[in-house]
């Protein structure tokens, strides 16, 4: 595997992702609303009360419970870039002849899940950054010290996330060879978010609450979900099958 | 150059390639033929390692189709234009062919200097900032045929090149092709069209599944010569028709004064069928030779094979 030939594809997505507008904008809005939108939330929810200790517990849980939005968006993100770059080559019926030059699917594959991972990780590392920047400024007043960054965000960030990542690209990539519709292929990659809105819900309704084990606990199930669904990958994105069998 | 033998290639339980033998020399234009379905994208994608075979063997110069080593090394001395021309229609004519000269690890000098000279080949240069979404068919494949030859192959394989481009387009892919053979290079393509075949392969294959016909299209051409002689006369009455049947058991046509027969030996047969008719007071204007054509040859290669 050489990684010189996985980075060639990167940048050609990378040159085509700079043509597409609108993909830039859906990685700019999303993680901005959320790292805009939710410390206004917390402004909202604070503003005016006086301060007691319950209110106190609330919003650090409310907090917590933000920081796995990341993860959320982490995965529409990634599903998005990695459906149009597999789809749009199945549209393009590029991948005939890139399969006919001298670079193994294996690096194709690499390079076009990079181009997904790298600005998406990068979309919501930025997206946090404003979210804690502006959650702490929020909050201040009220717990008397800043609450980030802490141990949960680093998890959420340095683990969760690009683990996060790994799942809905590989999950774009099986969902995308069965259909020639970027659209379908993404709804079929928005598969990966079901799991992530479940824990979501779960902790929210008080059933999960989002401890630094908790959150270690989901990355490793992740992990181990993304080894599993490699198999699934390197099945799917093989030469003989993509010029073959696929849709 | 190019070396099958035994060539097959199965779909679940559909035959897709069935035991097909032949070879293309160096510099030659070998041209597979063939109806839809027929086999020969298959027979290509195997022979351009895209797909693996069932079984028998093929080989790229010394290197052997179905070899992982070989087939990477296989890849870098072959170009590729597949029937869809595969271009990333949002960038330029300039950056697709750069992204493959990386592929094919090109250093920025070569790849300067290759695609320079083939964009101006191609009469691409001045366009070539412009997206490929914005080109004619023509062009597009003309973008596609010099991606093909960026690391300069010594082998192009190209699938059905000419297909749905307008015949000026058409004319101006060929004479890139036969440009390319100038330049030594080997070249196997996959044709629907006949008339192509004939100007410009030096060989071609029929296939059907297997290969049912192979030589140069003269010889082709020259298993069915003599087929049909045309005798124009004065007049055709039942006593020339009943003194050809005396000499003759093939089938007569009748078109105005003309006659048409099939004749298996014309050199041999064309004398006694003029005596024939002179002899029953026919008066013959003119007699020649109908040149069977490429479409003919095919369509009887593939016809027989039903």
């Amino acid at each position: 595997m050489s990684f010189k030939n996985a980075w060639i594809v990167t940048q050609k997505e990378f040159s085509i992702v700079r043509l597409r507008k609108t993909l830039i904008y859906f990685y700019v809005a999303i993680p901005l609303v959320l790292s805009i939108g939710l410390p206004l939330l917390v402004l909202h929810i604070i503003s005016g009360s006086s301060i007691k200790a319950s209110d106190v517990q609330y919003v650090t849980g409310l907090m917590d419970a933000f920081e796995f939005f990341f993860a959320i968006i982490a995965v529409i993100l990634s599903s998005y870039t990695s459906a149009y770059s597999i789809v749009g080559e199945k549209i393009q019926k590029s991948l005939e002849p890139l399969l006919s030059t001298p670079i193994s699917d294996g690096e194709i594959l690499l390079g076009k899940a990079l181009s997904a991972f790298i600005p998406s990780f990068v979309a919501v590392l930025m997206g946090d950054s404003i979210y804690m920047t502006m959650m702490d400024k929020v909050t201040f007043h009220l717990l008397g010290y800043s609450y980030y960054p802490n141990l949960s965000v680093a998890i959420v960030l340095l683990l969760l996330v690009p683990v996060t990542i790994v799942f809905s690209i590989e999950v774009s990539t099986v969902a995308s060879s069965r259909v020639s519709d970027p659209r379908s292929s993404y709804q079929l990659s928005m598969a990966g978010f079901i799991p992530f809105f479940i824990v979501y819900v779960l902790t929210e309704v008080g059933v999960i609450t989002l401890t630094n084990t908790t959150l270690l606990s989901i990355s490793g199930l992740v992990a181990v979900a993304d080894v599993l669904m490699y198999t699934a990958v390197i099945k799917t994105f093989n030469r003989d099958k993509i010029l073959t069998t696929w849709k | 150059m190019i070396y099958a033998e035994g060539l097959t290639k199965v779909f679940g339980d559909f035959t897709a390639v069935e035991n097909l033998t032949f070879q293309v020399t160096d510099g030659e234009i070998f041209g597979l033929l063939g109806p839809n379905g027929a086999g020969k994208t298959s027979t290509l994608r195997m022979l351009s390692c895209l797909i693996s075979k069932t079984s028998g063997e093929a080989r790229i110069g010394d290197l052997s189709i179905g070899n992982k080593e070989d087939s990477i090394k296989i890849r870098r001395i072959i170009g590729l234009v597949a029937e869809n021309v595969g271009l990333y229609e949002e960038l330029s004519a300039y950056k697709n062919l750069d992204f493959y000269g990386k592929l094919y690890g090109l250093s920025e000098t070569q790849r300067k200097e290759n695609l320079k000279n083939l964009l101006e080949e191609f009469d691409l240069w001045e366009v070539r900032d412009k997206p490929v979404a914005t080109f004619s068919k023509g062009m597009k494949q003309k973008v596609a045929i010099a991606r093909a030859l960026s690391h300069d192959p010594k082998v192009l394989f190209l699938d059905e090149p000419t297909a749905n481009l307008d015949p000026e387009a058409a004319k101006m892919v060929r004479d890139s092709i036969l440009n390319l053979k100038k330049e030594g290079k080997t070249i196997f393509l996959n044709t629907h069209n006949l008339d192509e075949a004939q100007r410009i392969c030096d060989r071609v294959g029929i296939l059907k599944t297997k290969l049912i016909a192979l030589g140069s299209p003269e010889q082709l051409k020259e298993s069915l010569k003599g087929d049909k002689t045309i005798i124009d006369l004065e007049e055709i009455n039942d006593k020339i028709l009943g003194a050809i049947k005396t000499v003759s058991s093939s089938e007569i046509e009748i078109d105005g004064k003309r006659l048409i027969i099939d004749v298996r030996n014309p050199q041999a047969e064309n004398p006694i069928l003029i005596k024939a008719i002179t002899s029953a007071g026919g008066n013959i204007v003119a007699v020649s030779q109908l040149s069977p054509t490429m479409e003919e040859v095919y369509i009887k290669a593939v016809r027989e094979k039903k």
